[in-house]
């Protein structure tokens, strides 16, 4: 009789248990802790291209030279980072990154992107046609970029059946507009061992 | 019942005289409720339900869900949004589909497994744990809801579902990765939906990923597993995406390896088409199998489970004073999950826009990802099974040494109880297929003319209105199958 009633508290036990359910936990961790999970693109590889893309650009020559020759801060419009890879990776998030530093330092005009430049566009059309001429803004008064920054991101993925090498390098080049010439050239270089041992 | 005994006496009451009779007059109700209440398979129990949905009737379908919505709390409450889903997706209420499905979605991604609930289905059966979804329908939801937004015009919240099904297809591929035997490690379809979304939204470069992560994918995998190559729209897409994003170098190698007669569209930026898909017949449902098993005693120590039909051994090591029940065993019943394809009416269809004609490919096979996905697990399916018999065994042994009369009870219950999980989302088609049509912006009109397995044809006509510089979409649905 013993076990019987040993059986059925464990059955009880195991009922009460399953109408129960425990919840998902979520903590806000700090943005520059380093998680991998899948070693997959994540928020770190975007943050290290951005540090050494960023750190790169505003120390080399070409900034001190354009100012020296022109006397004012140059303009740079973003162009295509092209994503080589076999991954979907946002570039928006080391490019705005970049764009954010250029324009906190002070040292470097950061021009909107096309698509931005209709949106904008249109706004300017709506006011010539709407807004009280005293505020409607003039055409013919955007900046003109003196540079563009293009890129392209590359991956090369390694695997057996448990093991996994991706190496990531992005480059970044800066071209004068008017020129074609290219006047930096930056590059960001990841390699990860993923094991599944 | 789902053993015989080879030792008659240990079925024979041994309580007070009567007690046995009221036991097993009880037992006898309980397993009579059983069979009335719990045998019927998922399928049979919303038979209303799917029949509405077979007869192309889908207003009648969401109408019964919505008066019959026992299933929308509990266990089954997954399922009864992916059917309710489609269902409305199929009656054209697309923003209420996407409510729908958005919930399916929430449920999966807070989705934990009751392990309390789990051990109790190995006293019962597998159907009282909340339905986790297979993979691939999990997969599905987003292309429901991808589809929705599309044809409610909303690009961008389409793409959102693009982006979601990234990452599923992620976990799908570490969990293939790490080792687990599994053909369904990535969906070939879902990267071409996926280049197809980002395409109409003018991002060729993430078009181009998923368009060749999903020309991989056929080649790797669908082509061996399902026989289902890339669909030649496929490749024109990867190569016209390749083009636009400025990837020359990839693009001449795609043309010097396939000849599918790839030229460069009149626009670099992309012009006006029509994507069109159909979902071709139902997918499969999942019915109930009872798989006889032999013991073999041949090894000391070991008793094997034998089932020469499914062509399964299964050594299990016994030994000590308590194990012996399983020496009792001869024959075993026990029962297993198995898919019923449901074979579609028609077998191929073509779209014809101003007289010329754009035959559909086939890109998805529900179906045979289905059946190879339940095989792929055969294998836990049966150990589980052999396991929930071992313990329902332990039981009634336990309390057989008790009350010979209750063993008897509880040896009919275990009958009574014992069923396989037979849910699967029933609503999804047999097959996707697709094709686009490059066409001019303003009113068009489409016609579907479709082929049966015997030859004979019919056609479907609609109309569509195509903006200047976008992608329409339009999604045809035959739930015909042939009969069974």
């Amino acid at each position: 009789m013993t076990k019987l009633i040993s059986l059925c508290a464990s059955l009880s036990l195991i009922l009460c248990l399953a109408a129960c359910q425990t919840a998902p936990t979520v903590q806000r961790v700090d943005t520059m802790e380093t998680i991998d999970l899948s070693g997959r693109w994540n928020d770190t590889d975007s943050r290290l291209v951005a540090e050494e893309m960023i750190s790169d650009s505003l120390n080399r020559p070409w900034l001190m030279s354009f100012v020296e020759k022109n006397g004012r801060k140059p303009a740079v419009i973003v162009g295509t980072v092209i994503n080589r890879t076999h991954e979907l990776i946002s570039t928006d998030t080391f490019i705005r990154d970049m764009e954010r530093a250029f324009i906190n330092a002070g040292s470097v005009r950061v021009v909107q992107s096309a698509e931005a430049r209709e949106q904008l566009r249109d706004e300017r059309a709506d006011q010539q046609q709407f807004a009280d001429p005293e505020t409607a803004k003039r055409w013919r008064r955007e900046l003109g970029a003196d540079f563009m920054l293009q890129g392209v991101i590359n991956s090369i993925v390694d695997t057996n059946d448990r093991e996994k090498v991706i190496y990531y390098q992005v480059d970044l080049e800066l071209t004068d507009i008017e020129t074609n010439e290219k006047v930096w050239l930056g590059s960001k270089k990841i390699k990860k061992y993923v094991s599944r041992y | 019942m789902l053993f015989r005994s080879t030792h008659p006496r240990r079925r024979r009451a041994v309580g007070p005289p009567g007690t046995g009779r009221s036991f097993a007059a009880l037992g006898w109700l309980i397993l009579s409720i059983g069979v009335l209440s719990g045998c019927a398979t998922y399928h049979q129990q919303n038979i209303q339900f799917h029949t509405a949905i077979a007869e192309g009737r889908y207003q009648d379908a969401v109408d019964f869900l919505e008066t019959h919505d026992r299933d929308a709390d509990g266990k089954n409450r997954l399922l009864y949004r992916m059917e309710k889903g489609s269902a409305l997706h199929l009656a054209g209420h697309y923003l209420e589909s996407n409510t729908t499905l958005e919930e399916a979605y929430v449920i999966l991604e807070e989705f934990q497994r009751n392990y309390a609930l789990e051990a109790l289905s190995f006293i019962t059966n597998p159907a009282i744990v909340p339905y986790p979804g297979e993979d691939f329908e999990k997969v599905q939801i987003h292309y429901y809801k991808a589809l929705n937004f599309t044809l409610l015009g909303n690009i961008s919240d389409a793409l959102v579902e693009a982006r979601r099904i990234n990452i599923k297809l992620n976990q799908l591929n570490d969990r293939y990765e790490a080792g687990r035997k599994n053909h369904y490690g990535s969906d070939a379809f879902a990267w071409t939906l996926m280049g197809l979304l980002f395409d109409a939204s003018r991002e060729y470069n993430d078009a181009f990923i998923c368009y060749r992560n999903a020309l991989d994918t056929y080649e790797s995998s669908y082509s061996a597993d399902y026989g289902l190559g890339p669909p030649d729209r496929l490749i024109l897409d990867l190569m016209t995406a390749a083009w636009r994003t400025g990837l020359t170098s990839e693009l001449e190698q795609y043309k010097a390896r396939y000849s599918v007669g790839w030229s460069p569209p009149a626009s670099r930026t992309g012009g006006s088409d029509i994507v069109i898909f159909w979902n071709n017949g139902l997918g499969p449902v999942k019915t109930e199998d009872s798989v006889n098993f032999t013991l073999d005693r041949g090894d000391v120590g070991f008793i094997t489970f034998v089932s020469e039909d499914r062509n399964f051994f299964l050594p299990v090591p016994v030994g000590g004073k308590d194990t012996n029940s399983l020496r009792d065993i001869s024959l075993i019943r026990m029962a297993l999950p198995r898919y019923l394809e449901r074979p579609p009416l028609y077998c191929r269809a073509t779209a014809v826009c101003n007289e010329t004609p754009y035959p559909l490919e086939k890109a998805q096979d529900i179906n045979d990802i289905a059946f190879l996905n339940l095989h792929d697990r055969m294998g836990r399916e049966l150990g589980t099974a052999l396991l929930r018999l071992a313990i329902k065994q332990g039981i009634e042994r336990a309390v057989r040494k008790q009350d010979a009369a209750l063993g008897v009870v509880v040896s009919i219950v275990n009958a009574a109880t014992e069923k396989a999980d037979t849910r699967n989302w029933q609503t999804l088609p047999h097959d996707i297929y697709y094709t686009r049509i490059p066409a001019a912006p303003g009113p068009c009109e489409i016609t579907l003319e479709r082929t049966t397995v015997s030859g004979t044809t019919d056609s479907v006509s609609v109309r569509v209105d195509v903006s200047p510089g976008r992608t329409a979409f339009l999604v045809f649905h035959d739930p015909d199958s042939l009969p069974r």
